[in-house]
């Protein structure tokens, strides 16, 4: 029978058994709730090994494409190793390479690092300030198939303390830990016909850009629209190079959005509304979670599906 | 006799009565902030759960775990009007599905008998 690899202890698994349910009965540390697929406390990665289909039936596919499955669904059907899906803890030294000030407020931060970080454009990282070992976490605008760089947007905040080192006290050639990748909110190559919704807030535009290069960098035919929301222009930081994008490829469609200061993010939602019906779109979603939540309702009721619709948020 | 669950198709018509049950319920004022947030998914494999559970297919859910599951929400102020709401949405979706009347009123009369573990009575 198959064995399951976990936390370097090997466990053989008898018919009849889901891979939690041998992991349990060995006592394996692994919490899990409902053990029916629904509450997704049990979900581990695999790491070698073909997980049993039931595992990953209900999950999005880019948690499948990370090899997410839930071990409470299903029998194995060969050995399996399998991983925690909590961020690696392999910290990764960077060197801050460069940083440019991309509107009033909002910085742009290259990273380079030495050993090779792999990755997908709009995954996050957990960056960790080495004297306190403070973190925060940034999502991706670069691609690892471009250069050894990683690019983060940074908005400086009044009492922020961590954007505030970022943006302006780490030196060149400054030394920044990273954890990651993770995150479930990025492109895949498997339709590249259908239209595409890129809706941001804030420096969700970060994530945004990195998937947005990646769609085309992929070749996706279909629409793409990108629409990007702040309080005031200086939040939309993109708008030249977004502008020129749009204007280079004929299927992307840039819309700024100004939403003034109040929180009901109203003007976002008529960019959205103006849209039509979304039914068949696929949507990535990013920014402060208040934002995000409004355009996951928003995007879901005007017609895309649930399962189309991936989203990161971030604290704001 | 089979169960409605299998008389309606099994999961496959679960996936699409729990996407239109979800709209639904996000698009009605009265009961949506019971049913926003963030992780959707997560809120749609639940809902799955329970549709599955009133229309009698295959599931773990107890009477435990509903009052556990719905009891930071009693807190919010869920009441009665609430649960009647979901009841009659749930109809509402199945009558589009096309599932016939006395299969509808069969379900609606199991979403009854979690009433007291939904409002933690």
């Amino acid at each position: 029978m198959p064995q399951i690899i976990f936390e370097g202890r090997h466990y053989d698994s008898h018919p009849g058994e889901t891979v939690l349910e041998t992991l349990l009965k060995h006592g394996a540390l692994l919490p899990s709730k409902c053990k029916t697929g629904t509450c997704r406390t049990c979900m581990v990665r695999v790491v070698s090994g073909t997980p049993p289909a039931e595992g990953q039936k209900n999950l999005k596919d880019t948690l499948v494409a990370m090899g997410f499955f839930l071990p409470c669904c299903g029998e194995p059907g060969e050995d399996l190793e399998i991983a925690h899906v909590d961020v690696s803890d392999h910290e990764v030294m960077l060197t801050l390479a460069e940083r440019v000030e991309l509107s009033d407020g909002v910085v742009r931060l290259r990273l380079h690092s030495d050993e090779p970080f792999r990755y997908r454009p709009g995954q996050y990282v957990n960056l960790v300030r080495p004297r306190d070992e403070a973190v925060r976490s940034y999502c991706l605008a670069s691609a690892p198939e471009d250069d050894h760089f990683l690019e983060v947007h940074v908005q400086r905040r009044d009492g922020g303390d961590m954007s505030r080192w970022l943006c302006d006290e780490l030196p060149g050639g400054g030394e920044v830990g990273a954890y990651g990748p993770a995150g479930d909110c990025f492109f895949l190559p498997n339709n590249l016909d259908r239209p595409i919704l890129l809706a941001a807030a804030d420096t969700g535009m970060a994530p945004a850009w990195g998937i947005l290069g990646d769609a085309l960098r992929h070749g996706h035919r279909g629409p793409i629209t990108v629409v990007h929301g702040s309080a005031d222009a200086h939040g939309l930081y993109l708008d030249a190079a977004l502008k020129e994008l749009a204007a280079k490829h004929e299927q992307v469609t840039y819309v700024p959005v100004v939403m003034g200061a109040g929180e009901d993010h109203a003007a976002l939602g008529a960019a959205i509304d103006a849209l039509g019906d979304l039914k068949g779109w696929r949507g990535y979603l990013c920014g402060p979670p208040g934002v995000v939540k409004l355009l996951r309702k928003k995007v879901f009721l005007n017609g895309a599906a649930s399962a189309d619709l991936y989203a990161v948020a971030f604290g704001d | 006799m089979s169960s409605v669950y299998e008389q309606i198709g099994g999961e496959a018509a679960m996936d699409a009565a729990v996407e239109l049950f979800y709209r639904k319920v996000l698009a009605d004022d009265h009961i949506s902030r019971f049913f926003e947030g963030v992780d959707m998914e997560r809120q749609a494999a639940k809902q799955k759960a329970f549709l599955t559970m009133v229309m009698g297919g295959p599931n773990n859910y107890t009477g435990l775990d509903m009052r556990e599951g719905h009891k930071h929400l009693v807190a919010q102020g869920l009441d009665d009007s609430h649960f009647d709401r979901v009841v009659e949405l749930l109809g509402a979706t199945l009558t589009e599905l096309g599932v016939p009347g006395n299969l509808i009123q069969q379900i609606a009369d199991t979403a009854e008998t979690t009433r007291a573990d939904v409002l933690n009575r």
